[in-house]
């Protein structure tokens, strides 16, 4: 019998798989801090996040929150920066310090059997911090350097004017890092941002990994005895200052071979009903390879490496950009044909055919990701900072596996607005 | 440990199945013995370039992506120096689908001219954005060309140059896939819920027929011993001056290899390292450095690169760095040092072992190494280094001849031509 090769197998529609977000635990320390963990995996690897609201939305001076986190573990009342890390790395283990637009984040990775030697350290980055002096003054030189070598790339620049054009450049959102800014900074800047938004009776716990009882134990002899200082978070709201030009063209580079181009509208975040299904039709539109921006710009047209469009949800607002870099001669070719597209999606339904596909990928892509543990409790934790539960996560696969390409091209009305988009090209 | 079974088809087709009953996902991994040194001097870039090509369509399915991501799929590929590796995720219930479109692309590619001459433009953009049009960008290109003189490392996988990918022709293409995408140049593994047995059956079904072609015999001429210290200074458009040094090392298979990646930890990995601590932090020359190796099959190189603080001295940084060879070659490791690397790389090796693809592509690559059960044996070379071994291998490779140093430096307020 020959193989006849035209005849694909028969596909099972990832749309009639169950999808069951592996169990949470949570446990409440001895101190009363809460700690949600995932126990799942087989290689003896953990990670623990702690999550503070100490993002750019809180601080009152530009830099401030990066730097606080950049420069966290770079000395204590008893360790050197040196000593800390020797400290940490000494065990393979990394520990990573970051300031997002809402929260910071410091996550340990380390293999499970060294917990109990490196948590206490990890408590003392956390309640006694120094900032010593020539530390931030190493730090503010080297970011600056960094700084100049970024300035120099289209992607970077483009990224950096997309955000301040949508949100407004003192918008927390908005805000991009300047030299000015970062000469800017002090040391007692960093204090006190540090006492005020790194207090652990803010902190929110989560653990993944081989993980058991035990290594809950070690966790709460450590952080569950640490005292807890109610520090109150104030509130901070911000006005959405006028925008400028909706369009604009930056020359960066006189003689560079590609241009970045941004085009970006305002888009609501995750409380909003109409932020799962533009999940799917983002992904449709431009979110995987086989897109509707990438089948044209990249695997027609040739213009770029690749194209992607992108929902960025926060917690006070949000944002859809599409972003590529293309050759220069073909920028504003590529700019047209993305506003094509959009339009298209609004005049004609997708293709039947075209949706089952999107939901397909979309699930498989989350059974896959419902394998590992830090995967597992990616999704958790964005639940969780979020204040949902398990139901938005069944209420989201719902929505993947029913929307119709008739709400789709409703949707694309509403939001592929030409309009609503602010759009960047540097070249 | 990785468990795995495997087994050989008679086109050469080297299969391994690794058990993994927790996951409802299934990978396949197909790694290709060819990478950018199989290439000749006036076609490189062109094992990548292939590497796009192989989803253009296959001889009788007009599109590979299409079905995957119907049966809930994701894939990607990358080329190095050494392989092309090719992988699949999807679930379990559809892992025929990889399996029929992972065939009939090794059976035969469309090889159509709109594929090509669009995926040419492509990786012509590709080469833009990651060497053309970043600072620095072109550094390796100058780095391999300083180092190699012979051998084909001497060239990245992205190319010499644009030119050689833009005049890329469809008789080269087919050449290129009959020669070295047959069955016995290609090493398969399947990894996830699955038994020996299917994967054996689904494999003969699917790619049983598939023409063994002819076996590829690697003719690379070996990289000459350096025995000469080689300087370049390249004058750019870029806001730092930069610092580049690489040294050649051992081959892949060799015990040197192991304290060669021990050297590199203890020297620039992480903010404990010396070269951090000591040129960053106490004598503030570099406002970053890295030590790392190319970790290629044949000899590859140690490479130190870093920024230089602005009001410093390239040459100034230049001898700190090579005082701290000096001292290394000299006064060896401490027994702590060489501790905390070893820990370091336990640590790696088990994060590098949670998802399954990882897991398939390792098993891949170690089998055509000679032997995935290779794998299993890593950490014990890394344990049995020991601090004489590592200060011997630092002798070796920091020997007078043997560096080649390369001073990326800002152009002072000139016009630049355009590349």
């Amino acid at each position: 019998m020959t193989l006849d090769r035209t005849k694909p197998p028969v596909i099972h529609d990832a749309v009639e798989f169950d999808y069951k977000l592996p169990p949470l635990n949570t446990t409440t320390l001895d101190n009363g801090l809460p700690l949600y963990w995932v126990d799942a995996g087989v290689q003896d690897v953990v990670q623990i996040d702690w999550v503070f609201p100490a993002g750019l939305w809180f601080e009152q001076k530009e830099a401030v929150a990066h730097a606080t986190a950049g420069l966290l573990k770079n000395g204590t009342s008893k360790h050197t920066s040196e000593q800390i890390s020797e400290a940490l790395e000494f065990y393979g283990a990394q520990l990573k310090t970051s300031a997002g637009n809402d929260f910071a984040t410091v996550t340990l990775y380390s293999l499970t059997k060294h917990l109990p030697a490196l948590l206490p350290m990890v408590l003392e980055i956390l309640t006694e911090a120094t900032y010593p002096e020539h530390e931030v003054e190493i730090y503010k030189r080297n970011v600056t350097q960094r700084l100049l070598v970024n300035l120099r790339q289209c992607e970077f620049v483009a990224n950096q004017r997309i955000d301040a054009l949508l949100f407004g450049e003192h918008h927390p959102y908005g805000r991009f890092t300047k030299q000015a800014t970062i000469d800017a900074i002090n040391r007692e800047d960093l204090l006190a941002y540090y006492k005020g938004h790194y207090s652990l009776a803010n902190v929110r716990m989560f653990m993944a990994g081989k993980v058991s009882v035990a290594d809950v134990k070690h966790l709460n002899e450590v952080f569950g005895a640490a005292p807890i200082v109610a520090t109150p978070v104030a509130p901070v709201a911000f006005d959405h200052v006028q925008r400028s030009e909706r369009v604009q063209r930056i020359s960066n580079e006189p003689n560079g071979v590609q241009g970045a181009i941004r085009i970006g509208r305002l888009f609501p975040n995750r409380h909003h009903p109409d932020y799962t299904p533009m999940v799917v039709l983002n992904t449709l539109f431009g979110g995987y390879f086989g897109s509707r921006l990438m089948s044209n710009i990249r695997e027609d047209k040739g213009y770029t490496y690749g194209i992607h469009s992108s929902l960025g949800p926060e917690v006070n607002g949000g944002s859809l950009v599409i972003g590529t870099e293309t050759g220069r001669d073909v920028t504003e070719a590529a700019v047209i044909e993305v506003y094509k597209e959009m339009e298209l999606l609004c005049n004609e339904p997708a293709d039947e055919e075209e949706l089952l596909l999107v939901k397909n990928y979309l699930l498989g892509g989350i059974l896959g990701d419902l394998d590992g543990p830090f995967s597992i409790l990616q999704r958790w934790r964005t639940l969780i900072l979020n204040g949902f539960t398990e139901e938005q996560f069944n209420r989201n696969i719902n929505i993947y596996k029913n929307i119709t390409t008739a709400e789709l091209q409703a949707l694309a009305k509403k939001y592929f607005v030409k309009e609503e988009f602010y759009e960047i090209v540097v070249i | 440990m990785l468990q795995f079974e495997k087994f050989t088809l008679d086109n050469g087709l080297r299969v391994i199945v690794h058990k993994d009953t927790a996951t409802p996902m299934v990978a396949m991994n197909i790694l290709f013995d060819v990478g950018a040194r199989d290439e000749e001097v006036a076609r490189t870039g062109f094992a990548h370039l292939f590497e796009h090509l192989m989803f253009g369509g296959s001889v009788n399915i007009p599109e590979y992506d299409e079905p995957l991501q119907m049966a809930g799929g994701e894939n990607n590929a990358y080329t190095t120096n050494d392989i092309t590796n090719y992988y699949i995720q999807l679930p379990l219930k559809n892992m025929e689908t990889a399996f029929w479109l992972e065939s009939d692309r090794m059976l035969s590619l469309a090889f159509s001219e709109k594929s090509l001459d669009v995926q040419r433009k492509v990786v012509s953009e590709e080469f833009k954005e990651h060497y053309l049009n970043k600072p620095y960008g072109n550094a390796w290109h100058e780095l391999r060309t300083l180092a190699y003189t012979t051998h084909p490392y001497q060239w990245p996988t992205i190319g010499k140059n644009l030119e050689q990918i833009e005049t890329a022709q469809l008789a080269d293409v087919k050449a290129f896939f009959f020669k070295h995408y047959r069955p016995q140049n290609a090493v398969m593994c399947v990894a996830g819920n699955v038994t020996l047995e299917q994967v054996r059956e689904l494999s003969q079904k699917w790619f049983g027929d598939i023409p063994a072609g002819d076996k590829y015999t690697r003719n690379i001429v070996a990289e000459p011993k350096q025995e000469v210290d080689r300087t370049l200074t390249v004058n750019a458009d870029v806001p730092l001056d930069a610092l580049y040094k690489a040294w050649h090392m051992a081959g892949r298979l060799t015990a040197p290899y192991y304290a060669t990646d021990l050297i590199t930890e203890i020297m620039g990995s992480g903010f404990s390292s010396r070269l951090y601590q000591r040129l960053v932090k106490e004598q503030q020359l570099f406002s970053n450095i890295n030590c790392y190796h190319t970790g290629s099959l044949d000899p590859g190189l140690v490479v130190i690169e870093g920024k230089i603080r602005e009001g410093k001295t390239i040459e100034a940084a230049n001898e700190a760095v090579e005082r701290e060879i000096a001292l290394l070659v000299a006064e060896g490791v401490t027994e702590s040092e060489l501790q905390k690397a070893k820990n370091k790389i336990e640590a790696m090796i088990s994060f590098e072992d949670m998802t399954l693809l990882n897991r398939a592509n390792n098993l891949a690559f170690y089998e055509l190494l000679g032997d995935a059960e290779m794998i299993n044996k890593e950490w014990d070379h890394y344990k049995a280094v020991t601090a004489e071994y590592l200060q011997e291998t630092a002798r070796d490779i920091f020997r007078a001849g043997n560096c080649n140093t390369m001073f990326y430096l800002k152009k002072q307020a000139e016009v630049v031509a355009a590349p």
